[in-house]
């Protein structure tokens, strides 16, 4: 049911977000946990990536097309932070490579 | 007032290209609008779709949003203390409309801002970006329904993922969380629902955690 799970992502979406400012934003909290949180969206967001350029439907595959691709995305989100400029130069790698049979 | 102007072409594309996934998942326009409304997070609404697609089981799914949507906890340990003052409601409306954009806009530059102005300030921002976001994906779910399959679309959602990832690679810790996080993630990558989402994500910080603690040995002139 669609409707369970909008509710129940927006349920989860608003605790996690409002976790700090609005229901634990008193008091102090261990520096550990501050620590862990520092580095869930790295961990996160990779988690996220390598399997889509590392990974075709849950086995390894090298594509270099996809790898090039990234790789360029990575350089140019470093350097810029910009999402519309990774997107663009990414995509373009992409099509450019496929276009000469990568 | 305008700082939020150079986020937009971020929220845009992304917004755009969550809606035609939605869509193209199998969403109804209307269940598509409803995600982004009561759900408002696109990496979220991204997974979700793909697992709707592929018949994962509700909780499962809810496993993988809350894992996707872990780094909101975070940003909101950040911002706790630039919302000093703020009133119940002004602090419960921020953290329904946090996002990775306002964080970034509001921990840089939320000082700038005078004291009495910045519950102001954060809800302008923050309901702007969310109209937005309403738009773009609306705008993608139309277009969706009537676009052919592009299946390169896929590796744009996968660049702005990059996009929103890199910069929190700041230091060594992230950087080994990022590294043992997305090796795990795709040696996984074959278990069912995403699990191997949630095995990144342990992994990642699982190993941050260890070199940061390795770093406070060697720093603190310890024996490893």
């Amino acid at each position: 049911m669609i409707a369970f799970l909008i509710v129940g992502i927006g349920v989860i979406t608003f605790l996690l977000r409002s976790s700090f400012i609005l229901f634990l934003h008193k008091g102090e909290f261990p520096s550990a946990v501050r620590l862990a949180l520092g580095l869930v969206p790295a961990a996160v967001l990779s988690a996220l990536v390598w399997p889509d350029v590392f990974s075709k439907a849950g086995v390894i595959s090298l594509e270099w097309d996809k790898i090039l691709a990234a790789v360029v995305g990575v350089v140019i989100a470093s350097r810029t932070r910009n999402v519309l400029y990774t997107v663009l130069f990414g995509m373009l790698t992409l099509w450019g490579l496929r276009a000469i049979g990568l | 007032m305008l700082e939020f102007v150079p986020l937009l072409p971020g929220a845009i594309p992304f917004g755009l290209v969550v809606g035609v996934a939605q869509v193209q998942a199998g969403l109804s326009l209307l269940e598509s609008v409803g995600m982004s409304a009561f759900g408002y997070a696109g990496s979220a609404q991204l997974v979700a779709s793909q697992m709707v697609q592929g018949g994962a089981p509700l909780l499962l799914i809810l496993l993988a949003v809350a894992t996707v949507n872990l780094r909101f906890a975070m940003y909101s340990a950040v911002l706790r203390e630039r919302f000093w003052g703020f009133s119940k409601l002004g602090r419960a409306l921020n953290g329904f409309l946090l996002t990775d954009q306002t964080f970034a806009l509001f921990s840089s530059k939320l000082e700038r801002v005078k004291p009495r102005e910045r519950q102001a300030y954060t809800l302008g921002v923050a309901f702007f970006m969310y109209v937005v976001w309403q738009v773009s994906t609306l705008v993608g779910a139309l277009a969706g329904q009537t676009l052919p399959r592009a299946w390169s679309l896929d590796f744009a959602v996968t660049l702005t993922f990059i996009a929103l990832g890199a910069p929190a690679v700041k230091d060594r810790p992230t950087l080994a969380a990022a590294c043992a996080g997305g090796l795990a993630a795709t040696l996984a990558a074959g278990l069912p629902f995403k699990l191997g989402l949630l095995v990144g994500a342990i992994t990642g910080i699982g190993v941050g955690l260890l070199a940061v603690c390795l770093r406070g040995k060697v720093a603190s002139g310890g024996q490893l």
